[in-house]
């Protein structure tokens, strides 16, 4: 495969905007960055890919002066630097545009991009200097800004156009872009891109992290790959494929197929017809979802995270409206049903955040057994709580479950993330669901909790619960899931059998490499 | 375990973001028109139910001064909040800006009253922004600790000075005497014209002539130290820098503002500034009284709602409750006609809703404009207890109907803390 | 299937519903929680005595003459008696904020909730001739009915128009000062130089319990205030409404996904504590005053507020905030005898107030990096690889 390789590739006395060589970077516990490097000539777009949790964002705030490397140096322009805070990075000509944008809403454009860089005499502010240079930034670079326009008036693309200005005002040579088509419906992608290439046209040089492996291979010059701290290899967008990169990215893995019983039986438990969601500007979040999920069937979600699984498990816990679409429970239409209501038809729920949504971290475990069932037994006693069998039923759990506690009064905070989500599975198995919703079911977890609470899933699916599975894990994904659906900017766009499927089949179809029926 | 109680200090709009594209500011000739507008409805109100003191100097001197207490508690308020601590301590400290003016003012001379009254405010601020910029304690809970601490350390200072002062007492000091005033010398003609109560030409003569008569300069100092905070909250680089800090605190920080800094010059200027309002209360009344703010702290950060946080509205919203507070004592029938003019007003906020698709604020609007109505015609006065409810009622009212339209600061009133998570 | 890794937290006993309330008390709350739980009540009271005998000193007053006056009043049964009666008082205004404050609500109205749930009461109370123990019964409920809507139109503002209550309960608070003295005149009776509501006959008084060594009484309404303390601790520990007052409280997006109906709670919570600050001005009235007039106590709101947090919503440790704040209140009166202005005491409550919680705040700070440390700990001891997703 000529268009992948190993180690350095810097061709000799190319010019260099930055380097990065040998950095790397240790928290308490984990190692963020190992012996990392990474070559960027000046004036190309230069992307680093990787999943999530493979060290992006740890390299990309030391090259922002956010975090020191603990080992290595990078060199901008060829000399070595060392910045002690964002304020060093900026004098040096390095911008940063962040992927949660940092905007004032009530501020206009022009207030956003000279906070913190006034132009002014004696303090106060000299507006017509600042107006006519963002409108001369704007021309040269394309960006199309009015400068007394309110950015709560804005729309994601042009915001991000603000956040480029912000760092294009204060000089940067060198932008570095932290995964800017997460927001962007495509045309907003399209016109993000024809930025980029004015601003290389201009000499600068840009840093562009994503993993939608499509759009990085249309606009990169260069592709860097980093898996688990480390970079794995450079590769060409001229030649390389997307699976070729997926695979690069997520390691391959041959699948290990499960000869598993068939639990699916004939009768619908879940039918979703025509879901629709918008947010508040009108985008789509989600687009005519339509499925349905037997008993005894595991439908698997697979997709990379903000194409709206997480909007899809709301509307069907009934925590976020839907604009238009029908949801039914065992041929009941749950559609206007409170949370509380289908809590009580019998859906369960393990969120993606546990800490957020899933405990009250004060409270101690017998109480958060109680949680989101505090109207069915065995918890409640008439309008009471009945504290004692709640007690045992979590002493229930804690075995059945195995978590990992001196006892059930202790607080939730002090049980590790595995035991926290243990307790949690437990919990909402024991309410006897018909439908259960695991959402990252085993993410944070130590890989033997990982396995224990597959287990208990496979069990509760052989007496016929249905499972809605949302996760970032593949293997968990193609080991549990009966079905499995690909969704990319709130569609479904690929279905995958997930006997024979491979895991970078999956990664590629998840970031839009390939459509339909992948293996 | 504490609850983060002022994350909500005012509210979430219900609305989307499509329904709050307003423009931003009116332009100045629409202003000049809607005030206008307002000042011939005033006038017509004032020839049909006869009530001369509706548009009267006496009433417009008067109201003007009852403002300055108000107007200036409520910038301290915008400060404050502008850099996103809510200061309800404002009635606090502007106890202690009552008893400083009284302290320095009955031998050193008004002005060394109003100095010393500012800065124990300022002390107060200080004390506010230690609380809850530093120790990240929630800004109500300080708020209400400074509103019980500051009047019992006022009595208590009071007892063991101006008790023994030759003129004070147990619960007062010793008189202190006015600032000067000014009177423009087209005073007595504008009178001649007044008492003439020719339609508009009679109220506006009376407008002119309660603003321009007794001129106190403790309130041409309040006039000007308004404008100067909207110039500097505005157009200077430090005001950008400031009101950042209000609305988004972490962008601030990484753009290289120093938050905490800037947050805990905003306090303790909101802190003077309520100083300054006890002053000016201390001074036209001519001394210090124990309970003598009698809630002004809280109508000021009403006007600061009504004022939409900007100090052109807010002095506005001072304006307007000094002058109900102002007629109510010299003309039960101005005030009754007062009842007509709040029915206009939700009659246009009626309008506007109506326009703005929120069809049932407007129906709540006229239903409320009927009622007020109702009792004009049932009633031959507005009973004297009631009309201070006034500018409370007006800012509930706001908050009711009009909240897609308010803007305040988006980070106000939550605690901030460089580092972490948000 | 791999068997699990070792996990430093120790596995549960074998027979775990042997352990004695002693151990559970102790697994639930280790000595080191308790610690850090009280510290801040008591490191602010201590402040609050050095701060207030610095003002004092300033005043160039004695502090130990100061400190022991006040000490000996609570030994004289006179004192005592009132530091009682105001302390239910106190007691009844936190056990109304502190609902609240369960759910995140900051009901400041409890001040503007109890002046005119004190006046509906005295009024309907004045009214009725006769009639037992219903006469008694009556007023409670009108002092609560009052009380309620009173909170109940801040409720629905924040329900419906997303108004905060804090606002709209400082609003209302005025509103009411103005409104209650509008009602006074028009339903008031003059006697002297005084508007006061109908005086209540005795059929609607409720007798109070004497103490030797002074002919004032303690309010029967002591009955009723242990009840409500009583029924506040029943209700948010064993029912199933008060579980979901509190998780909405600790937690409120976990609330949401687990089915509770948040503005309906919020509304129903408002009501029930303005229902509450409804009986603040009770005792008072049918025990002592039986009319209803301008001179009736204010600031009980506010101080209600110090208590709840001081106590730190537990239905014991707001009876103890009580006593300590009714007894600095109390106490200070005799101050003037010898010289000191009375006002100490409003200073050294409100000093206390802001000093608790900072001094919670620094505990919250110490927990955390308490917690970082051991999180710290724990993934560097060898065991389960434990790759955190940093990215």
């Amino acid at each position: 495969m000529a268009a992948v390789e190993l180690a350095e590739s810097s061709a000799p006395g190319a010019d260099l905007a930055i380097q990065v060589v040998g950095v790397t970077k240790r928290f308490p516990g984990v190692i963020a960055n190992s012996d990392v490097n990474i070559s960027v000539r000046r004036g190309t777009v230069h992307a680093i890919v990787g999943e999530n949790g493979a060290g992006k964002s740890t390299l990309m705030k030391m090259l922002y002066g956010m975090q020191r490397p603990d080992e290595g140096e990078i060199r901008i322009d060829g000399a070595a630097v060392a910045f002690h805070s964002p304020a060093d990075a900026i004098a040096a000509g390095v911008g940063m545009v962040h992927q949660h944008f940092m905007l004032a809403d009530n501020f206009t454009v022009l207030e956003n991009i000279i906070l913190g860089s006034e132009p002014s005499s004696a303090g106060v502010l000299n507006f017509a200097a600042a107006r006519k240079k963002i409108r001369d930034l704007s021309t040269t670079y394309g960006l199309e800004l009015d400068p007394d326009a309110l950015v709560e008036n804005l729309g994601v693309g042009d915001r991000q156009r603000v956040e480029i200005a912000k760092v294009l005002y204060r000089g940067a040579r060198l932008l570095i872009l932290d995964e800017p088509t997460a927001v962007l419906v495509p045309q907003e992608v399209d016109e993000l891109f024809d930025n980029l290439r004015e601003l290389k046209s201009e000499g600068l040089t840009i840093i562009f992290i994503s993993h939608k492996l499509d759009e990085v291979i249309s606009v990169a010059d260069d592709i860097t790959v980093i898996r688990r701290g480390k970079t794995v290899g450079t590769a060409d967008p001229k030649t390389v494929t997307s699976r070729q990169l997926a695979e690069m990215m997520v390691g391959s893995e041959l699948p290990s197929p499960e000869t598993r019983s068939d639990t699916v039986q004939d009768k619908v438990v879940l039918s979703v017809a025509g879901l629709t969601i918008q947010d508040s500007d009108g985008r789509a979040v989600l687009s005519d979802i339509s499925f349905d999920i037997h008993a005894g069937e595991v439908f698997g979600i697979a997709g990379v995270e903000g194409n709206g699984q997480g909007e899809l498990v709301q509307a069907l816990m009934g925590i976020r409206s839907i604009n238009s679409g029908k949801i039914s429970l065992n041929g009941v239409d749950i559609t206007r049903l409170s949370t509380r209501g289908r809590r009580v038809a019998g859906v369960g729920y393990i969120p993606e955040d546990r800490q957020r949504q899933g405990l009250l971290l004060e409270a101690s475990l017998w109480e958060n057994r109680i949680l989101g069932h505090s109207d069915s037994e065995p918890n409640i006693r008439g309008p009471l709580i009945d504290r004692a069998a709640a007690r045992r039923d979590t002493e229930r759990i804690v075995r059945e479950f195995d978590v990992r506690t001196p006892g059930i009064d202790v607080a939730a905070l002090a049980l590790s993330g595995g035991n926290q989500q243990k307790l949690i599975v437990g919990r909402e198995l024991s309410g006897r669901p018909v439908l259960l919703i695991a959402a990252q079911p085993t993410r944070g977890v130590d890989v033997g909790a990982q396995a224990a609470i597959w287990d208990h899933i496979r069990q509760a699916r052989a007496s016929g619960l249905s499972v809605l599975l949302i996760s970032a894990d593949l293997d968990e994904l193609i080991g549990l899931s009966d079905t499995l659906q690909v969704i990319l900017r709130g569609r479904f766009v690929a279905t995958a059998d997930p006997a024979t499927v491979t895991a970078e089949e999956l990664g590629s179809a998840m970031t839009g490499a390939s459509t339909g029926a992948v293996a | 375990m504490l609850p983060a109680l002022s994350d909500r200090f005012y509210g979430e709009p219900q609305t989307s973001r499509a329904k709050r594209r307003q423009s931003r500011r009116m332009s100045p000739q629409v202003l000049l028109l809607v005030a206008l507008g307002a000042f011939i409805i005033f006038s017509a109100v004032r020839a049909l139910t006869g009530a001369n003191d509706l548009t009267s100097s006496g009433s417009m001197a008067a109201g003007l001064s009852a403002a300055v207490p108000i107007g200036l508690a409520g910038l301290g308020g915008l400060w404050s909040e502008r850099a996103g601590v809510v200061n309800i301590g404002l009635e606090g400290m502007m106890v202690l800006g009552t008893w400083g003016c009284g302290y320095l003012g009955w031998n050193h001379g008004p002005w060394a009253g109003v100095l010393f009254g500012t800065l124990l405010g300022a002390a107060g601020g200080l004390l506010h922004a230690l609380a809850t910029v530093t120790f990240g304690v929630d800004h109500i809970i300080s708020g209400v600790a400074i509103n019980i601490i500051a009047p019992g350390l006022a009595l208590y200072l009071t007892k063991v000075t101006f008790a023994h002062y030759p003129g004070g007492g147990q619960k007062q000091s010793p008189p202190i005497a006015d600032a000067r005033s000014i009177t423009l010398p087209t005073s007595d003609w504008l009178r001649t014209v007044e008492n003439k109560h020719w339609f508009a030409v009679s109220d506006a003569a009376g407008i002119l002539r309660g603003i321009t008569t007794g001129l106190s300069l403790v309130t041409v100092l309040a006039v000007v130290v308004l404008i100067a905070s909207g110039w500097l909250l505005w157009r200077t680089s430090f005001g950008l820098r400031l009101r950042s800090c209000g609305e988004a605190p972490f962008a601030a920080d990484s753009l290289g503002v120093n938050v905490y800094k800037y947050k805990y010059i905003a306090v303790v200027v909101s802190g003077a500034m309520a100083g300054f309002a006890g002053s000016a209360l201390a001074i036209s009344a001519h001394q210090f009284r124990d309970g003598q703010t009698g809630g002004r702290g809280f109508i000021g950060l009403a006007a600061l709602i009504f004022g939409n946080w900007r100090p052109g509205a807010l002095g506005v919203g001072a304006g307007l409750f000094g002058y109900t507070d102002a007629i109510q004592l010299r003309s039960s029938k101005a005030v009754h006609a007062l009842l007509l003019l709040i029915a206009v007003a939700l009659v246009l906020v009626a309008i506007w809703q109506w326009r703005t698709r929120q069809r049932a604020i407007a129906i709540v609007a006229v239903v409320i404009a009927a009622l007020a109505v109702w009792w004009y015609f049932g009633s031959e006065n507005v009973p004297p207890e009631l009309v201070g409810a006034t500018p409370y009622v007006v800012t509930l009212l706001v908050l009711a109907l009009a909240s897609q339209r308010l803007r305040m600061p988006k980070w106000d009133g939550r605690v901030y803390r460089k580092g972490e998570s948000h | 299937m791999t068997t699990p890794a070792p996990d430093p937290i120790p596995a549960l006993p074998s027979t775990p519903s042997d352990l004695s309330l002693v151990q559970r008390l102790r697994q639930r709350y280790p000595v080191r929680t308790i610690v850090l739980a009280l510290i801040a009540p008591v490191g602010a009271v201590i402040f609050a005595i050095a701060a207030s005998a610095l003002i004092l000193a300033l005043g160039g007053h004695n502090l130990g003459d100061v400190f022991t006056t006040m000490w000996k009043q609570a030994g004289k049964p006179t004192q005592f008696v009132n530091m009682v009666n105001q302390a239910m008082i106190y007691y009844l205004s936190a056990v109304a904020v502190s609902i609240g404050f369960r759910m995140n609500l900051f009901n400041i109205g409890v001040e503007g909730q109890y002046g005119m749930a004190a006046l509906g009461a005295a009024y309907v109370g004045g009214q009725i001739t006769g009639g037992g123990p219903f006469h008694i019964v009556i007023e409670l409920i009108a002092g609560m009915v009052v009380g309620a809507a009173w909170a109940g139109i801040a409720g629905i503002l924040k329900v419906t128009r997303g108004v905060s209550e804090v606002i709209s309960t400082i609003m209302l608070n005025a509103i009411a000062i103005n409104l209650g003295s509008y009602l006074l005149h028009r339903l008031g009776t003059t006697s002297g130089n005084n508007i006061q509501t109908k005086t209540i006959s005795s059929s609607g008084r409720i007798p109070g319990f004497a103490y030797s060594g002074t002919q004032t009484k303690i309010y029967g309404f002591l009955i009723i205030a242990v009840l409500v303390g009583v029924g506040y601790w029943f209700l948010i520990t064993r029912t199933r409404f008060g579980f979901r007052i509190k998780a909405t409280g600790l937690n409120e997006e976990a609330a949401v996904a687990s089915g509770v109906n948040v503005k309906r709670l919020t509304l129903i919570a408002m009501l029930m504590s303005g229902a509450i600050a409804g009986l603040v001005g009770l005792p008072a009235l049918l025990g002592q005053s039986y009319t209803f007039s301008q001179t009736a106590q204010s600031g009980l709101g506010f101080a209600g507020i110090g208590i709840a947090l001081l106590g730190r919503n537990s239905p014991i440790g707001m009876a103890l905030a009580a006593l300590l704040w009714s007894f600095l209140g109390q106490s200070a009166n005799q101050l003037d005898f010898i010289g000191v202005p009375r006002e100490i005491a409003a200073i050294m409550q409100g000093v206390i107030l802001l000093a608790v919680v900072i001094a919670y705040e620094l505990v919250r700070r110490y927990r955390l990096v308490l917690q970082q440390k051991e999180v710290a700990a724990r993934l560097r001891t060898p065991g389960p690889t434990t790759e955190l997703a940093v990215s």
